[in-house]
């Protein structure tokens, strides 16, 4: 009937796993490589953080009090004679946990509630997404306080707290992204299939929904790290002598015109690395999206 | 040529980025006289919007690159202009005219605001001026009260009305040239009808001359004057309609009118005599309203979609369910597939009754009645390989191991044209037209009785429109299954279907057998749809047509003209 061959395969497929050319197209970007070397740098530091630290996070007198910055101990000293780069490495451990772990929590009860409230519709989904809703018109800090005052000061409890300050937002991101996905011919015609309940929530519609999820995560890790840190400055997370960044700043205070680097290098350890998970989120972001590949 | 508006040579243009662009369209030559209508077909993919968007300076910045090539306009070479003068030029001298009706005009400004911004904007007249022009012009394309329409918003207009206003808008500005990207696409065919019409009629009066760009070569035979046929970038064939449709040169243009299916030419494929045995879909005075709902803060508004259709369909038997859009044809097929509850009324698959069942029952009736969509691009899950897609019916109704599930799976992919080798790919590796098939392989996967296909080739190029209608045409002697088969194309509903039903505002206005009901239509919106229908024959152009609809059609209960031929009184 027809003279016109149909259109064979538009696109040839590289023999890379799929995820090794989405990483190279993330960090093909100057802001992608950027936020991907910084994130890479922390997550390194974390985990090495015994064998790159010369001295103990904790010990003191390792050398003078308030030493300067310069040969020896390359970030200085601290008022009780610790070394501040020990210190700084061993915080990017408990920075980075406490954005993993914060995040893990927040996402991972965000993303069920989303996903039943999508799911299932009718009064379930009016249920929890107004209950979402109440939670969202209270700003994050309230209620990480409001769960420090009832669990108390410690960094364990900032983390949880954090993460359930950040629900509301991963389970509304999820449950719109749910929405879009389950009115796609595709899951209709599961549904007609007779997939199970099961089957079309964990095999269809979490799979479909975790691009955007990963994106929102990434981003979120910063607020979560700013928002522990906000925490452990008010006393509230972490305690001393933990060398976690906020909690050396507020330790600092005392000292900013006697050794201002005391206050400055946890400063602007934190602002580095949620300018890494933002310029990352944000890297990520565009290489999902195909519509900006065209610019 | 000595009065031509626009001199085309030698245009070539690629997309990509520099150091990496590849070219789309390879050197093409034309040129547009003044009061002409050009006609550019293609299929999607041949090049023929990428040209008009070059014309205008509107290809993706950065990504789409004229490689070559001028364009003379009045005089000027328009790849030659800066920004400003290109600006003076659009819209000015040449307007445009989009696909969309929805999406082309700002919800939040007033049309009468975005009709007089371009007169305003250009110095050619006073503001109040420019209302009055505006005013005369919607009463030129047909909009009643335009004094007041200028108030209203975008969403207060139907896509009709709304493809009137972006006509008036452009045509304001007399431009030289009227460039139109598959305007009446969009719309119902009554109203498509209307479009071309006024098209016509202001061509004639104003001079101007039209671009029209289309994938339709019944459009193309109603309006055009000349007939450029595009194929992968390039010229294929430069005609006037009749000797493009008598007799063309190029085999592509012969196999792309080949494919066009006709409804004044009855076709051998689906006129095939079965015994019917027993109704293996039962649809019994089904109703169903959208909103209504009771809320928190009063009731929503509530609109009928279905207003008691019973209908019956036998084994085997293809019927095909047409009207226009909000007749409530969808709303059937998604029914049958359970996919929304309707109100009230029962739906008997194969003796069962589908709406009442629930749970593990309702999961193992739905294989009975499987569904095929209209978007062959969100129909797969994109991160299903499609031998996981095709497999996971299978998977879910048979106890059999994931080895035979996927051997299956394999054989379905032969059976609807595809090869067993293509079952590790992922979706986003097919064109449309082979998605479609996979779609269809996944709805065979349950072994069903029935097949709901909903407009399942209207977004796919004619010539891949017709090998799946030919694919539908062979599963259905060869499995004996039946259809029901939802389009707003006569032309397609006439070469695949034994029983035709036309609906209109949620109830079955006429129903027959498909040559019956095309050929001797009792109802008067059956007949309004046939004379809209594009013919794709120049000789037929200067019939006659009924294009206003809502003259008060009856829509009573049926009763029977004929054997079985039935039409509401």
């Amino acid at each position: 009937m027809t003279l016109i061959p149909p259109n064979i395969s538009r696109r040839s497929t590289s023999s890379l796993p799929r995820f090794i050319i989405f990483w190279r197209q993330v960090v093909s970007t100057p802001n992608g490589a950027i936020g991907a070397s910084i994130v890479l740098v922390l997550i390194g530091s974390a985990l090495f953080a015994g064998v790159l630290s010369p001295y103990s996070p904790i010990k003191m007198g390792v050398g003078p009090r308030f030493l300067q910055p310069g040969a020896g101990f390359p970030l200085g000293t601290d008022e009780f004679g610790r070394d501040m780069l020990t210190r700084i490495i061993y915080g990017s451990r408990l920075t980075m946990t406490v954005g993993a772990i914060a995040v893990g929590i927040s996402l991972t009860i965000g993303t069920i509630i989303g996903l039943i409230a999508a799911y299932l519709r009718g009064w379930t989904e009016t249920i929890l997404m107004r209950s979402v809703d109440i939670l969202f018109s209270f700003t994050e800090t309230l209620i990480a306080l409001a769960c420090v005052a009832v669990l108390g000061p410690s960094l364990n409890n900032a983390m949880i707290a954090v993460g359930i300050a950040g629900i509301p937002y991963y389970a509304r991101t999820c449950y719109s992204a749910a929405l879009v996905e389950r009115s796609k011919p595709y899951f209709e015609a599961t549904v007609s299939a007779g997939a199970s309940h099961v089957r079309l929530i964990f095999l269809h519609l979490l799979p479909n929904v975790l691009p955007t999820l990963i994106v929102v995560a990434t981003l979120g890790v910063s607020s979560a790290i700013l928002a522990a840190a906000g925490l452990s400055f008010l006393g509230l997370g972490a305690q001393p002598p933990q060398p976690e960044w906020g909690a050396m700043l507020a330790g600092a205070r005392d000292y900013i015109n006697r050794a201002p680097w005391l206050m400055i290098i946890p400063g602007l350890s934190i602002a580095i690395t949620v300018l890494g998970f933002n310029l990352l989120g944000d890297a990520i972001r565009s290489a999902l999206n195909p519509r900006e590949h065209v610019r | 040529m000595n009065g031509s508006v626009l001199e085309v040579r030698n245009l070539k243009v690629g997309f990509g980025r520099k150091g990496d662009i590849q070219e789309v369209v390879h050197g093409i030559s034309f040129s547009v006289n003044r009061g002409e209508v050009l006609a550019i077909v293609g299929e999607s993919g041949s090049g023929k919007s990428v040209t008009a968007m070059s014309l205008m300076g509107l290809l993706p910045r950065g990504h789409g690159h004229v490689l070559g090539g001028s364009a003379t306009f009045e005089g000027k070479d328009l790849f030659a202009l800066n920004a400003t003068q290109l600006q003076e030029v659009r819209g000015r001298q040449i307007g445009m005219v989009f696909q969309e009706p929805m999406t082309s005009l700002n919800p939040v400004v007033n049309i009468g605001v975005q009709m007089t911004e371009g007169l305003v904007a250009h110095g050619i007249c006073s503001q109040s001026e420019a209302n009055a022009r505006a005013a005369a012009m919607l009463e030129r394309v047909g909009i009643a009260d335009a004094k007041q329409r200028l108030k209203q918003y975008p969403h207060e207009f139907s896509g009709g009305m709304r493809q009137r206003v972006m006509v008036a808008m452009a045509m304001l500005l007399k431009p030289s040239l009227l460039i139109a990207d598959e305007p009446t696409t969009a719309l119902d065919v009554t109203i498509q009808a209307q479009i071309l019409d006024l098209l016509k009629g202001l061509i004639a009066e104003t001079g101007t001359s039209l671009i029209l760009i289309t994938h339709d070569m019944g459009v193309v035979a109603e309006i055009a004057d000349r007939v450029l046929v595009m194929q992968h970038g390039h010229l294929v064939e430069t005609a006037t309609p009749n000797d493009l449709y008598n007799a063309p040169t190029h085999p592509y243009s012969r196999a792309l009118l080949d494919a066009v299916p006709r409804l004044d030419k009855p076709t051998e494929s689906a006129r095939r005599i079965v015994a019917w045995a027993q109704p293996i879909l039962c649809i019994d005075d089904i109703h169903k309203s959208f909103g209504g709902r009771k809320t928190l803060f009063g009731s929503t508004k509530q609109t009928h979609a279905l207003n008691g259709v019973s209908l019956d369909i036998m084994t085997g038997e293809a019927v095909a369910l047409v009207g226009e859009s909000g007749s409530g044809k969808s709303t059937i097929g998604r029914a049958v597939a359970r996919l929304i509850d309707v109100d009230q009324g029962r739906i008997l698959v194969d003796g069962t009754d589908i709406s009442s069942l629930a749970g593990q029952a309702l999961r193992r009736a739905r294989a009975k009645a499987q569904m095929i969509f209209q978007d062959p691009y969100s129909s797969l899950d994109p991160r299903f390989t499609v031998g996981q897609t095709i497999a996971e019916p299978i998977l879910i109704h048979g106890k059999v191991s994931r080895q035979e599930a996927s051997d299956e799976a394999a054989a379905l992919l032969e059976k609807v044209g595809l090869s067993a080798d293509m079952a590790d790919r992922l979706p986003h590796e097919f064109s449309g037209g082979q998605r479609q098939r996979i779609a269809i392989a996944r709805a065979l996967a349950t072994r069903p009785s029935i097949l709901v296909a909903d407009e399942p080739t209207s977004a796919l190029d004619v010539s891949v429109q017709a090998q799946v209608l030919d694919l539908l045409a062979k599963l259905r002697s060869e499995d004996n299954l039946a259809l029901l088969f939802i389009s707003h194309d006569l032309a397609v509903v006439r070469q695949i279907s034994n029983r035709i039903a036309v609906m209109r505002a949620g109830r079955i206005v006429e129903i027959g057998e498909t040559d019956t009901v095309l050929v001797q239509p009792r109802h008067a919106y059956t007949k309004a749809l046939l004379s809209a229908s594009p013919t794709p024959d120049p000789a037929q152009r200067g019939r006659q047509r009924i294009t206003s609809p809502d003259i008060g059609y009856a829509n009573g209960p049926l009763t029977q003209v004929a054997q079985g031929h039935w039409v509401a009184s």
